[in-house]
C-alpha cells in the first residue's frame, strides 16, 4: 500500500482530491526534513567518528562508517604534551584558551559599548547624528576584512600589537560592534518608550528606568546578539592567522598547522573541529528557548 | 495636595509646529479638570507638559507656586496614568504597584502594607502574583490606578486611561475613577477626546482645539453657553445642528430663503454683518403639528432608535439636520415633519469656522442702548 493510499484510508471521508493533495504534502515535508537532517548530520557524524579513527583508516574506500577499534589518540596527541603541530609549536589546549579569552572578551566588550549605543538610536538619534552615524556604523562592517588587513599589519606591529590576544579582541570588536548596535537598536525599539516614561512617573531617575525596566525587558535580544558576535569571534580565521603568533594563536588557526608537505593530520583536526563544536552546541541548547525569543523579538509587538 | 498654574504654556516641535499655543490655567487644590480636544488638539501635549515629559517652549508652570519648567519629572510628585496602561511586563501586580514606593526610601514593610491596602481599595488583590499579561483590559487599568495611588501624589494625570476599555467597562471605570478622586481629594488633570467623559467626570471641562483653550468652564456651563462654534458642536451627542446663513430683519435665512427662521428678541437686535451660524441642538427640537414662528420643515431620511430617545435625521432644505425624540415617537421614512425649535436654546454664532464667537444677550443689551 502507497503511502497515499494509508493517509486516505487514516483519513477516512473527505474529498479524494484533497487527501491526495494532503498526502503529497506530507511526503513532500518529509523528503524534504530529511533532506535538511542528512545534509545537517552527516558531516557532523563524519566529524566525530574521524575523530577517533585511527589516522590509517581515515581515507580508505570504502569508508569505514564506525571504527572497529575507536581511539582517542588524535585528542590525546592535539591536547598533549607531544603535540604533532609542526609549526606552532602550542598544543590545542593553549589554543582553546586564546579561542575562549579573545570571543568572551570581545563579545563583552562590545555589548558594554553597543547595548547603550543601540538604545540611544533607538530612543534619541537625533542627538547622535541619526541616520549618519548609525550607517557610518554599519558600513563598518560591511567593509571587506581583507582590504585592511596590509595596514593593520603594519600598525600593530609599530604599537606591539602584534601577535597578542588583545589584537584579535580589537579587530572583534570593529565586526562585533556595529553588530550589537544595529540589533540591540531594533530590539530597544520593540520596547515601548512609554514604558521608561511611567518608570520615571513612578519617581525614578532615567538611568533608573533604563536599569529597572528597559534592561531586562531587553535580556532576551542582548543574549541573542551576545550570542551572534560570540560565534563570529569564536570562529575567525582570517584575522586570527594574520595577527596571531604563538600563544595566542586561536584554535582556528591549528587547522593549517595540522596539515605539513609530508602527511595531513585529520584524525586531530577532526577532533580539533569536535571540541571547537562543543560549546556552540552547548550554548544554543541551554539557551534555546531565550534565543527564540530573542531573533523572534521583532517580530512581535510589546505590550 | 496642589495647585497647578500654567502661565502662557507653549510648545513648539521642530522650531515651527505649535502644537500648544498660550495656555494659561489655573487648576484649585482639589480639583478635577478633563481637557477635552479631538486629536491634535494639543491636549496631550499639555498633560505631558505638566507631567515634565514634554520640555515647555515658552510659558511658566507652577506647582503651588514653585516653578516646575526644568524640574525632573520624577522630582514633580506627579502620578501618571497612560492610555496603554504601561504596566511593567516582567514584574506582577505587586510588584508594578511597589515600584513608585522604591524610588522613596519606604521600607519594605511598609512598603508591603502599601501595596496590599491599595490593592484591596481596588479590588485586585488577588491578582498579587498574576503578570500583566494574564490580566483583563480591566483589571490592568486597576493596577495602573493603582501604582498612580499608591504614594498619595500631589496631582494626577491620566492620560486617556479609559480609551483602551470597552464601553460598558469604561462607564464603570469612569464612576470609580471619579469616587476615587473625590475621596481623596488629589487635584486631578484628565486627557479625553470623548465629550461624555469630559461631561459626567469634571469639575470644569477645558475645550481644546489646534493648541488653544477655546472654553474652561464647568461641564453644564460649556454644554448650556458654548463660547463659539467649535465648542457647540464638540460637547454634547448627537452634536449641534448648524445652519449657514446671514440675518436680515431679525429673521435667520440660509439655503437662498429655503430656510427662514425668525429670531428670538434677545438675538433679533444684534447687528451682524455677513455669515453667521444659526445653531440648535438636536434635543431643543421638538415635532409641532403646523408651522409656527420658530419652525422649520424637512423629511425624515432615517430613524434610529436608542432606547431611552430616538434619533431622526432629517433632509432640511439639503442639510442634514438631527432630531432626538422620545422613543414612541411614529414616524416613516420619507415623512414630511414640522419641527419647533426651542427659543431659549436657539444659537447664533458670528461667523461661520470654528472660531465664530456665539452671540449673547449682552451683545444684544450692547447695540439696543
Amino acid at each position: 500500500m502507497s503511502v497515499a493510499q494509508s493517509l486516505k484510508r487514516s483519513l477516512g471521508a473527505g474529498e479524494e482530491g484533497m487527501t491526495v493533495h494532503v498526502a503529497l504534502r506530507v511526503i513532500g515535508l518529509t523528503a524534504f526534513v530529511s533532506f535538511v537532517l542528512f545534509w545537517t548530520l552527516v558531516p557532523l557524524y563524519w566529524t566525530v567518528v574521524t575523530s577517533v579513527k585511527p589516522l590509517g583508516q581515515v581515507m580508505t574506500y570504502p569508508p569505514v562508517l564506525f571504527p572497529a577499534h575507536p581511539t582517542l589518540d588524535g585528542y590525546l596527541k592535539l591536547f598533549g604534551q607531544n603535540s604533532s603541530m609542526q609549526f606552532s609549536g602550542v598544543d590545542g589546549f593553549q589554543a582553546f584558551i586564546s579561542s575562549i579569552f579573545v570571543s568572551v572578551a570581545s563579545t563583552a566588550i562590545a555589548l558594554v559599548l553597543g547595548v547603550p549605543a543601540g538604545y540611544a538610536y533607538a530612543r534619541n538619534p537625533g542627538k547622535i547624528g541619526g541616520r549618519n552615524t548609525a550607517f557610518w556604523i554599519l558600513s563598518i562592517r560591511m567593509f571587506p576584512p581583507i582590504a585592511p588587513i596590509l595596514p593593520l599589519f603594519f600598525i600593530f606591529q609599530k604599537v606591539g600589537l602584534m601577535g597578542t590576544r588583545v589584537a584579535l579582541v580589537l579587530l572583534y570588536l570593529t565586526f562585533n560592534v556595529p553588530l550589537v548596535v544595529w540589533l540591540m537598536r531594533s530590539f530597544f525599539r520593540d520596547i515601548p518608550e512609554t514604558l521608561e516614561e511611567a518608570a520615571m512617573m513612578d519617581g525614578h531617575s532615567r538611568f533608573k528606568a533604563f536599569y529597572e525596566v528597559t534592561l531586562p525587558l531587553a535580556l532576551p535580544g542582548i543574549v541573542a546578539t551576545g550570542l551572534l558576535a560570540w560565534v563570529f569571534a569564536w570562529n575567525e580565521f582570517q584575522f586570527a592567522l594574520v595577527f596571531t603568533r604563538g600563544a595566542s594563536q586561536t584554535y582556528p588557526v591549528m587547522f593549517p598547522a595540522l596539515e605539513s608537505a609530508a602527511e595531513t593530520l585529520w584524525n586531530q583536526m577532526a577532533a580539533l573541529a569536535t571540541v571547537a563544536m562543543i560549546p556552540v552546541i552547548l550554548i544554543s541548547v541551554f539557551m534555546q528557548k531565550r534565543l527564540v525569543r530573542g531573533l523572534t523579538l521583532g517580530a512581535v509587538k510589546g505590550q | 495636595m496642589a495647585e497647578i498654574e500654567l502661565d502662557g504654556v507653549t510648545k513648539v516641535y521642530d522650531d515651527s509646529i505649535e502644537a500648544v499655543q498660550d495656555v494659561s490655567l489655573t487648576i484649585a487644590d482639589g480639583e478635577f479638570i478633563v481637557l477635552v480636544g479631538p486629536s491634535g488638539s494639543g491636549k496631550s501635549t499639555t498633560l505631558r507638559m505638566i507631567a515634565g515629559l514634554e520640555d515647555i517652549t515658552e510659558g511658566e508652570l507652577r506647582i503651588d507656586g514653585d516653578v516646575m519648567n526644568d524640574v525632573q519629572p520624577q522630582d514633580r510628585n506627579i502620578a501618571m496614568v497612560f492610555q496603554s496602561f504601561a504596566l511593567y511586563p516582567h514584574r506582577n501586580v505587586r510588584e508594578n504597584i511597589a515600584f513608585p514606593l522604591q524610588a522613596q526610601n519606604v521600607d519594605s514593610e511598609e512598603i508591603d502594607a502599601l501595596v496590599t491596602e491599595t490593592m484591596e481599595m481596588l479590588g485586585i488583590d488577588e491578582l498579587a502574583d498574576r503578570k500583566p499579561a494574564e490580566l483583563s483590559g480591566g483589571q490592568q487599568q486597576r493596577v495602573a490606578l493603582g501604582r498612580a495611588l499608591v504614594r498619595d501624589p500631589a496631582v494626577f494625570l491620566l492620560d486617556e486611561p479609559l480609551a483602551n476599555l470597552d464601553a460598558k467597562l469604561r462607564k464603570k471605570m469612569r464612576a470609580e475613577v471619579v469616587r476615587l478622586q473625590q475621596n481623596l481629594g488629589t487635584t486631578t488633570i484628565h486627557v479625553t477626546h470623548n465629550q461624555e467623559e469630559a461631561m459626567t467626570m469634571s469639575d470644569r471641562v477645558a475645550v481644546m482645539h489646534e493648541g488653544k483653550i477655546h472654553q474652561l468652564a464647568p461641564p453644564k456651563e460649556a454644554y448650556l453657553n458654548p463660547v463659539n462654534r467649535f465648542v457647540a458642536g464638540f460637547l454634547g451627542s448627537p452634536s449641534m445642528n448648524f445652519f449657514e446663513g446671514v440675518v436680515v430683519d431679525g429673521t435667520f435665512e440660509a439655503g437662498g430663503g429655503d430656510i427662514a427662521i425668525a429670531l428670538p428678541d434677545r438675538l433679533s437686535e444684534v447687528h451682524l454683518d455677513g455669515e453667521v451660524t444659526f445653531g440648535i441642538r438636536p434635543e431643543d427640537v421638538a415635532i409641532a403639528e403646523s408651522p409656527g414662528r420658530y419652525s422649520i420643515s424637512g423629511t425624515v431620511q432615517v430613524s434610529e432608535l436608542l432606547g431611552d430617545s430616538k434619533i431622526l435625521h432629517l433632509d432640511v432644505a439639503g442639510s442634514e439636520f438631527l432630531a432626538k425624540t422620545a422613543p414612541d415617537v411614529a414616524v416613516a421614512d420619507a415623512e414630511s415633519l414640522t419641527l419647533r425649535l426651542d427659543p431659549e436654546k436657539i444659537h447664533l454664532f458670528d461667523g461661520t469656522d470654528d472660531d465664530a464667537e456665539r452671540v449673547t444677550v449682552e451683545d444684544a443689551t450692547a447695540v439696543r442702548s
